[in-house]
């Protein structure tokens, strides 16, 4: 039998969301915006996030509505 | 340096005119397909989002608010990034339902026309502003370019410009399934625009005024406020509450819904603009704070809002400024065309269609076309009124953000659309209302107050004030709290509608129960006729083609199941025309449903399956198990080399298997859900007559197909109910097997046929000694005549002749009998039982092989048969063949035939060797012989039995070593009727 063909694609996508919001809204941003970083860093960040996506992307071939 | 107006103009205009010939050439197929569908072409056709609130107005919040601005774009990654749980099911349900608004959307989930009306009017209300804001960018861009009050004419001309857009390119088709790629192409165009420009003059501001990132890395450290000043906001209330608004207004805005779902070529593309949208967003916004910086660094001495003109105009280029300014261009133009198509749309499903239904003489197909076209241009009008009644302080941020308020009360709706079942239509309308009522005190009524419409505040900003919240996160979490709260309440205190209830087992995916009801029309036609008195008599007849078509299905489509199938896809179709809701509507009235008509098992198994391997990828755990336990059950039925076909309690068919397709020419898709009597001729007759009977089991039934015979077993066995909810079970279905016996009926004839030539072969001898004889007699007779003159002696030599030759025809005849013998066990005749009795004893006394050997016979008079005499003959002659193969010289063969009440028997016994008990049942086996090579083929016995068995006779032996053999041959004298004998003369 064969197993179901990406089955967590929607999971990765929950932890990716809920990443996103761990590093945008939550005491995590007191880091990021209080210690003084690079100007980029939250696009660095966001972007973290983006390659995340990508990878959901490349998983999520054949769980198409 | 400024730009002339004029120049301004002209350059907006030519940008405008290039827009026009991309949508044009990509409708007309200059350029190509591909790109209009490739997934990127849909990303950034989605770029929509950034509107000239981004690309004017983020440096100008920046500049206020610091890293704030980012909350807008970070709030849509979330969105984008939660797709799999998020838009995927919603693109699911608007393309399977053909809805192309939120409105529709919510209207279909909470079956409610009022939804669609509340949803459009709040729609068009938070969403006017937006538009007024992008023609106020426009013309603030020209103040700023020109250093000159740009006239309301200009804004004039772009608003008309832009209706000329909507309506030529926006409303070619007006079926949801026709996609409008030349407004999707220039649309990404235009994103790809605001990009590229905004890049530019980002890395102007870098390395024209900083002189690189070495230059802007001094500045910030001799600046260091500026630094404190982007990152100090972040930890303050309005950001989590930004972050929520743009997650909403992603995909709720009426241009979002539109790009994202509405004009969707291909579900792939949304997987792409998973990431490539953040990606998007994020380079769009990656040169914000260096605009910033730069302007700061510049002293520009202009509202933030404009630095990325001021800039430009300052110190840049000529070209760059004029580049600048197609960016706003780009960016407004984009979000008013696509805003006020998507508004169009609702406006006319929800708010005219149902107010002014036109008479059905008209063509419905124009006035729809006709009435968007209209509606394009209000909507448009509309904003610029607003714009023009608005005073100039609001910043362009903030007339955004008021947007954003607005749409995010839409969703608690979609959260409960998508995940919560038990939602009502109670609870949204109640809950968005509340939602309206302190969206319009917090946000909308502050606005109209500064704009001098009201004359008192009502203290509001003292209210907000004392909540110690921003503003936006106060409205925010305020119409949320009391939208949300609302909502759920009501819902649980209220219940749903049947309506409602089926609509929201679509909407969250987790039904199995398939369409309840049975359609009073009885075929398509019926369909055309019933829709005719609503839809006009033109636009019922394309509806219900277009629905055949969708479906595959034959114009004389007759089955329950597939006309309910009809009925949704209509359904479906006219949604995307007309609304979900007047389309629900009309097909509710034109169609009727007797609703308490029963599910079908047949109906049941299809959904149940179609629902499953649609959605087989998300199942997990046991469920994939039990699926693939399901799969590999129905791969065996599917794949047995026996036909398979099982109806359910109500004689439809549920299953028809790979080989039953193979042996009947139909396919299983034309099949399902028919009823047995409706299967095409010969199979009808055939496997409703056998259903019907009583017996269980039909060996070797002869069936005419295309002309030719063929045989057929047949088995049957009643199925208990397998409890799939909705079947409506009360006694069970019946399986049915048939096993296709052509072929080895052909090679047993060919056996038969065979054997009873080996037997005329051995007979040969025997036949030509008794002709011999009287041929000799007739030489002798014919001889003697040449010299006699005798009448008398003359006349009785020619009797003697005759007699001879009668004698010889009697001998021929028997022989030629026997050999001819029929193949089809159908060949049926009615003879006595004497006769075959004595035309087997007679050919035995034939041949001299058995001149030894004494054959007597005993039969009853007038016992009659009925069956194949050819066959039955052949059996006798075989066993008294057998018998005596087995005796010696001098012994006797006995036939001994008596009848019973409903049977007769006959013996044949010999006084042979007797057969050895350990070789009674091998005897019977095709091809074994106890005889010397050359003298048996051993298919005598076997031949018998097989004979027998297909006249519902028996045989059995009862031999004793040393004493003889008895072969005791049982055959009924009235056999059973056979219930399909017919069949094999059609």
């Amino acid at each position: 039998m064969r197993p179901p063909r990406f089955p967590i694609s929607k999971e990765v996508a929950v932890i990716l969301g809920a990443l996103l919001l761990l590093l945008f809204v939550s005491p995590v941003t007191d880091w990021w915006a209080g210690a003084g970083l690079y100007w980029a860093t939250p696009y660095g960040l966001w972007l973290l996030v983006i390659l995340g996506a990508v990878l959901i992307h490349r998983r999520s071939d054949a769980d198409e509505p | 340096m400024s730009h002339e107006l004029a120049t301004l103009f002209g350059a907006g205009l030519v940008y405008l005119v290039s827009l026009f010939l991309i949508a044009y050439a990509t409708d007309r197929g200059y350029l190509p397909d591909k790109w209009a569908s490739h997934p990127l072409t849909y990303t950034l056709s989605i770029g929509v989002y950034a509107t000239s609130w981004t690309y004017y107005g983020s440096v100008g919040y920046a500049a206020h608010n610091g890293l704030l601005f980012l909350t807008i774009y970070i709030g849509a990654t979330l969105a984008f990034v939660l797709s799999p749980v998020l838009l995927r099911p919603m693109l699911k349900l608007s393309r399977e339902y053909q809805l192309t608004s939120l409105a529709d959307m919510l209207a279909f989930r909470y079956r409610s026309q009022a939804v669609g009306v509340l949803v459009t009017l709040f729609m068009l209300l938070g969403t006017l502003p937006y538009i007024a804001l992008q023609v106020r960018a426009v013309t603030e861009s020209l103040r700023v370019l020109s250093n000159e009050v740009p006239p309301n004419t200009i804004a004039l001309v772009f608003c008309a410009t832009l209706i000329l857009f909507g309506v030529l390119f926006g409303t070619r088709h007006i079926s949801p399934r026709d996609k409008h790629r030349g407004l999707v192409v220039a649309i990404a165009f235009e994103s790809l625009v605001k990009l590229v420009v905004l890049l530019m003059i980002g890395g102007y501001a870098l390395f024209g005024v900083f002189g690189g990132l070495g230059g802007l890395d001094n500045w910030l450290q001799r600046h260091p406020e500026a630094l404190d000043a982007l990152y100090a906001p972040v930890n303050q209330s309005p950001w989590f509450a930004l972050v929520f608004l743009s997650f909403a207004a992603a995909f709720l805005l009426p241009r979002q819904f539109h790009m994202i779902f509405a004009e969707n070529l291909d579900p792939r593309g949304l997987r792409t603009a998973t990431w490539a949208l953040p990606a998007f967003l994020l380079l769009l916004n990656l040169p914000i704070p260096v605009i910033l910086w730069a302007g700061q660094q510049m002293a520009l001495g202009i509202n933030p809002d404009y630095y990325v003109l001021g800039i430009t105009i300052s110190h840049g280029p000529t070209w760059l400024s004029l580049l600048a300014f197609i960016g706003g261009l780009s960016a407004a133009s984009a979000m008013v065309i696509v805003t006020s198509i998507a508004l169009a749309s609702m406006t006319l499903n929800h708010l005219l269609l149902p107010a002014s239904y036109p008479d059905p003489e008209m063509n419905l197909y124009r006035w729809i076309l006709w009435g968007r076209r209209l509606m394009i241009g209000l909507i448009i009008m509309a904003g610029y009124g607003f714009y023009a009644g608005l005073q100039h302080s609001q910043s362009l941020v903030e007339l955004g953000l008021i947007s954003f308020v607005a749409v995010a009360q839409f969703l608690p709706g979609v959260v409960g659309l998508l995940y919560w079942r038990r939602a009502t239509r109670a609870g949204f309308i109640t809950g968005l209302l509340g939602g309206i009522a302190v969206w319009s005190a917090l946000l909308l009524a502050p606005l109209l107050h500064s704009s001098g419409v009201l004359i008192t505040d009502m203290g509001i900003p003292q209210l907000v004030a004392a909540s110690g919240l921003n503003k936006w996160a106060f409205a925010t979490f305020t119409t949320l709290i009391v939208n949300g709260g609302l909502f759920l309440l009501v819902s649980l205190i209220t219940r749903q509608s049947p309506g409602e209830i089926d609509a929201a087992r679509a909407c969250c995916a987790e039904t199995t129960v398939p369409l309840s009801g049975v359609v009073a029309a009885s075929s398509p036609a019926e369909f055309r006729a019933g829709l005719a008195g609503t839809l006009g008599a033109e636009m019922a007849n394309r509806e219900v083609d277009q629905a055949l078509n969708d479906l595959g299905m034959r114009p004389n489509e007759h089955r329950t199941t597939e006309l309910r199938r009809l009925r949704e896809r209509i359904e479906r179709n006219l949604s995307g025309l007309l609304g979900p809701q007047l389309a629900h509507i009309i097909v509710t009235r034109r169609l009727e449903l007797d609703s308490e008509a029963k599910t079908a098992l047949a109906d049941s198994v299809r959904y149940v399956e179609d629902r499953l391997e649609a959605s087989r990828s998300q199942l997990k755990g046991l469920s994939v198990e039990l699926d693939n336990l399901r799969r590999l059950h129905r791969q065996i039925l599917q794949d047995l080399p026996l036909g398979v076909c099982a109806t359910d309690n109500h004689g439809k068919i549920v299953l028809w298997n790979l080989a039953l397709e193979v042996m009947t020419g139909v396919e299983a898709r034309h099949m399902i859900g028919t009823d047995l009597n409706q299967l095409p001729h010969p199979w009808d007759g055939l496997m409703a007559g056998f259903a019907r009977t009583a017996e269980d089991h039909i060996y070797r039934m002869e069936v005419a197909v295309a002309g030719k015979p063929r045989w057929y077993n047949l088995h049957k066995s009643a199925y208990a109910d397998p409890g799939i909810e909705g079947a409506g079970f009360s006694r069970p279905g019946v399986v049915m097997l048939i096993e296709d016996l052509t072929d080895l009926g052909t090679l047993e004839a060919e056996l038969e046929h065979n054997n009873r030539l080996a037997s005329v072969g051995r007979l040969a001898a025997g036949v030509a000694h008794e002709i011999g004889n009287p041929v000799t007699g007739i030489a002798s007779l014919a001889q003697n005549l040449r010299h006699e003159d005798d009448p008398e002696v003359m006349r009785q030599s020619i009797e003697d002749i005759i007699d001879q030759t009668r004698r010889i025809s009697d001998i021929l005849g028997t022989l030629k009998s026997f050999s001819r013998g029929s193949r089809h066990l159908q060949q049926r005749e009615a003879f006595t039982l004497r006769e075959i009795v004595e035309e087997s004893v007679h050919l035995l006394r034939l041949t001299h092989e058995h001149d030894g050997i004494r054959f007597d016979a005993s039969c009853p008079d007038e016992v009659a048969l009925t069956g194949n005499r050819q066959q039955l003959s052949q059996v006798l002659v075989n066993l008294l063949s057998n018998a005596a193969d087995a005796s010696k010289s001098g012994d006797r063969v006995d036939l001994l035939a008596r009848a019973t009440d409903n049977q007769v028997v006959i013996e044949v016994m010999d006084q042979g060797q007797g057969i050895p008990e350990e070789l009674q049942e091998t005897i019977f086996e095709p091809f074994y012989t106890t005889k010397p090579t050359g003298k048996g083929t051993g298919l005598g016995l076997s031949l018998a039995f097989k004979i027998l068995e297909d006249h519902n006779g028996s045989l059995r032996i009862d031999s004793q070593p040393g004493i003889g053999t008895r072969v005791i041959v049982t055959l009924p004298i009235e056999e059973t009727e056979q219930p399909y004998e017919s069949l094999a003369h059609h």
